[in-house]
């Protein structure tokens, strides 16, 4: 697996003609010089870019490129021209010599452009200007571009031929290793690169310890496999998860049919089975809730006992039916009060779930506006203009971050408080709802129980007066009613039964499933390296220190430098390095880790692409002899076909005096580098 | 004097001083968020880029609501209004609004009218890059476009 750049070109459109800049990039030691403001960065900045990868510097969805590629550049004569349309194409090749070429939109006048789509070629598209290559089109930072089909990064993880794996996230699900945690490995960014010696990695992705993550996979270290075998049982812990919420749904489902509910069934999987409360379906009679069994048994009783007497004449049962008669109907009228109330209680409790629903919807735009505050402040950081002030310009008195006012003394919550008060009212409000929604769901029950009892006593007063009214010598038509009510009835109530019997079977088999992923997981080791992983970081750890000891590191003995086992940092006495290191040497470790990182791929097999991109390597911060070091390092590269890019604006006598006699490719430039064409 | 109470004043003898926690506010409050819409009302709703303090003030009301911003939208598009809505001038905004002319962000012509500046233009379209924010806001004036006009304003307001 390798990836090497070979090809960069920026076109700017504007208003005053079109602007562009062309590089070539072999294998070994690639120098750019110019000296600052002329755009170097911007191309170092564009190579990245157009791997879509600039969510490696933050979650926004802007260009990180600055305004000469999206709204104006300054003309050799002085003058301004107005970006209409600029565009990033570039060239990548794999290990296999596979050539990729990627075309991205950066920006266009009316801002209309879509960046989040890519054109590629398989070929060399703009170098050789092979154009009737097939082009196919995917897109990068959005939902899914680092897993679906036509996601970008999916695509290209697979030409550099990586398998990048699932780790544990904060808070959420399980996640791919995304390439932006990655890449930082490999590249040192202008500005907040030098600041840490590992790498700067986005924390936005919330991968759990995303450095450690990322540097294992980038070493192809077996802990992996371990966190693979965690991954895979992830994998089953979250089908175990659906199958048994599917059968709980069902088990609803059935209660429902009866008018009951469900009592007992743990929400996830547990693998204590049966649970310490058998589960069962409650149905309601009158004001209470009884088990099925229950409700079966007293159905059962009824008509055995029906079964057993003789259906008796009408004329011998007159009198009876009559004072039945009486009785049902003074209980329909009851029951009518009844369900009233019921149809009552389930309308107050709706606008209960309403008004929290709607205290939620007030509390998600008030998050919104909060977070917009949050962005505001962040995109209009760097901005001449304020959209507050903390002073007041006129009257240059305090200014409180309110438009209400305030009382003596009184203060306002930040914004950042203000978000973390506004999720703790969501939790309550939400907690709110869920309960809510269980009451309104129990009600609901008892009203449709209590309209069926209403059908029920119904038919029977129907049944009755019919009865007084037939012949009689006559079987009593409300006996005969009732029986075959009851016998319907029962018969519907033990085929439910029967149904969540098997529900309550299957999830036996799942409980059981669940207790062993359980101890599978428990039973794997907290985190291990193995031998080769061992020899694999004392490897690493020999190169980081004969780099160091080359560069000549002043602050501490080399031989005291260590590669951190838990976060495979270059540590000293058992600390991150930067406590205790002059500039300088800060600047000398970042060197030497990244260049043994590359040297580490040259020896063992390592995730590493073989490259590395210093921009800007702080040479002021040291003395010529290390920097001639680090180019002599660097210029390793060729030999073992890797590549090392270096944009510097150093002095261009200098730099030609450290890269006298070091295989090298080297381009300077002295005016601005998006020029005419 | 109670013992307990006196070693309690006691160890409290020591110079102290009382901190009000600081209260809540909804983010409609902060004058950033309203003066970042405000300006997305000149630089995207009002021709030229200046529009009355009266019709500042129903956009106002309006963006701020679902249901107002139907009530807009309907008037909008010639649509009759109902007459439960209850538009508000708000002394909250029209701070925002004096803020924003401390800020450069708008001058104030006569009292009358609001004229957003080069700078504000410059802020709004930065915050115009940026997708994600204030989406809701910015979906409803670009859906309103020009049509709350003027004569509109004094239709919905005075009734004339």
């Amino acid at each position: 697996m390798s990836l090497r750049f070979r090809y960069l070109e920026l076109r700017v459109l504007t208003d005053q003609g079109p602007y562009g800049v062309t590089l070539e990039f072999s294998d070994g030691l690639c120098v750019l010089r110019a000296d600052n403001g002329l755009g170097k960065s911007t191309c170092i900045q564009a190579l990245f870019y157009g791997l879509g990868l600039e969510g490696m510097f933050g979650p926004w969805h802007e260009a990180p490129l600055p305004h000469a590629v999206k709204e104006y550049l300054d003309t050799p004569d002085g003058g301004k021209g107005r970006v209409l349309e600029s565009s990033v194409m570039l060239e990548v090749e794999n290990s296999a010599g596979q050539r990729l070429a990627i075309r991205r939109p950066i920006s266009k006048q009316d801002g209309r452009v879509d960046n989040r789509i890519v054109e590629t070629w398989m070929g060399a598209a703009f170098s050789q200007d092979q154009r009737e290559l097939e082009k196919r089109d995917y897109f990068v930072r959005f939902e899914g571009a680092a897993q679906r089909e036509r996601g970008f990064h999916n695509f290209l993880e697979n030409f550099i031929g990586w398998e990048l794996p699932r780790v544990p996230r904060y808070q959420q699900e399980d996640g791919k290793l995304y390439l932006e945690a990655v890449f930082p490995l490999m590249y040192v960014e202008q500005k907040k690169g030098w600041g840490v010696i590992g790498a700067d990695f986005p924390s936005y992705l919330r991968i759990q310890d995303v450095s450690a993550r990322a540097t294992e996979f980038l070493l192809s270290l077996d802990a992996y496999d371990l966190a693979q075998r965690r991954n895979e049982l992830a994998e089953l812990e979250k089908r175990l998860i659906t199958a048994w919420k599917t059968q709980v749904a069902e088990g609803r489902k059935l209660a429902q049919v009866i008018h009951g509910i469900v009592e007992g069934l743990p929400e996830v999987p547990a693998s204590d089975w049966p649970p310490p409360v058998e589960p069962r379906i409650m149905v309601p009679k009158e004001d209470k809730w009884r088990s099925l069994g229950q409700a079966i048994a007293g159905v059962t009783e009824e008509l055995t006992h029906l079964q057993h007497a003789e259906v008796p004449e009408v004329g011998d049962s007159i009198e009876e039916a009559k004072s039945r008669l009486e009785e049902a109907q003074s209980e329909l009228a009851e029951l009518e009060t009844r369900v009233e109330a019921l149809v009552e209680d389930v309308h107050a409790e709706h606008q209960e779930l309403e008004s929290t629903e709607r205290q939620l919807a007030v509390l998600q735009d008030d998050l919104d506006r909060n977070r917009d505050l949050l962005r505001l402040r962040e995109i209009g950081s760097t901005e001449p203009w304020k959209l507050e002030a903390e002073v007041c310009p006129t009257c240059l008195q305090d200014v409180p971050d309110t438009l209400l006012p305030l009382a003596p003394g009184e203060r306002v919550l930040t914004v950042e408080h203000q978000i973390e008060f506004i999720r703790q009212q969501q939790e309550v409000f939400r907690a709110l709802r869920e309960e809510s929604g269980r009451t309104l769901t129990l009600r609901r029950r008892r009203l449709a129980a209590a309209n069926q009892q209403l059908d029920e006593l119904r038919d029977e007063v129907r049944g009755l007066r019919r009865t007084l009214a037939s012949h009689p010598s006559g079987p009593s038509y409300e006996v005969i009613r009732r029986q075959v009510e009851l016998v319907e009835r029962a018969g519907e109530m033990k085929r439910i039964q029967l149904l969540f019997g098997e529900v309550l079977n299957e999830l036996a088999y799942l409980s059981g499933q669940w207790e062993e992923l359980q101890k599978e997981r428990a039973a794997l080791p907290k985190r291990d390296l193995s031998q080769d992983d061992l020899s694999k970081l004392e490897l690493l750890e020999e190169l980081l220190i004969r780099d160091l000891e080359i560069m000549e590191l002043r602050s501490v003995d080399a031989d005291s430098v260590h590669i951190s086992l838990d976060s495979y940092r270059p540590i000293h006495h058992g600390f991150d390095l930067q406590f205790d290191f002059s500039a300088s040497d800060t600047i000398r470790t970042i060197w030497a880790y990244r260049l043994a990182l590359l040297q580490l791929a040259r020896k063992v097999t390592t995730n590493h692409l073989g490259f590395v991109v210093f921009d800007e390597p702080r040479q002021h911060n040291t003395d010529a002899t290390s920097i001639q070091k680090f180019f002599d390092l660097a210029a390793e590269a060729r030999e073992a076909q890797q590549q090392v890019i270096v944009a510097t604006s150093g002095d261009e006598e200098l730099v030609r005096r450290l890269l006298e006699n070091l295989p090298h490719s080297y381009r300077t430039f002295h005016e601005k580098m998006l020029s005419p064409i | 004097m109670n013992p307990i109470d006196y070693g309690i004043a006691d160890a409290l003898d020591v110079p102290f001083t009382f901190a009000r926690t600081p209260s809540p506010l909804e983010g409609e409050f902060r004058p950033g968020w309203r003066i970042a819409v405000l300006l997305l009302m000149l630089d995207q709703s009002s021709r030229g880029g200046k529009s009355s303090f009266s019709r500042l003030h129903l956009f106002n009301w309006g963006i701020r609501s679902e249901e107002g911003r139907r009530a807009l939208s309907a008037a909008a598009a010639g649509r009759e209004v109902r007459d439960s809505v209850l538009i508000r001038y708000e002394p909250s905004f029209h701070r925002a609004i004096v803020l924003a002319a401390g800020l450069d962000l708008v001058t104030l012509e006569g009292g009358k009218r609001v004229q957003i500046t080069d700078q504000g233009r410059a802020a709004a379209k930065l915050i115009r890059e940026h997708d994600g924010i204030l989406k809701t806001e910015r979906a409803f004036l670009d859906a309103l476009g020009y049509h709350l006009t003027e004569k509109l304003t004094r239709e919905l307001v005075w009734g004339s």
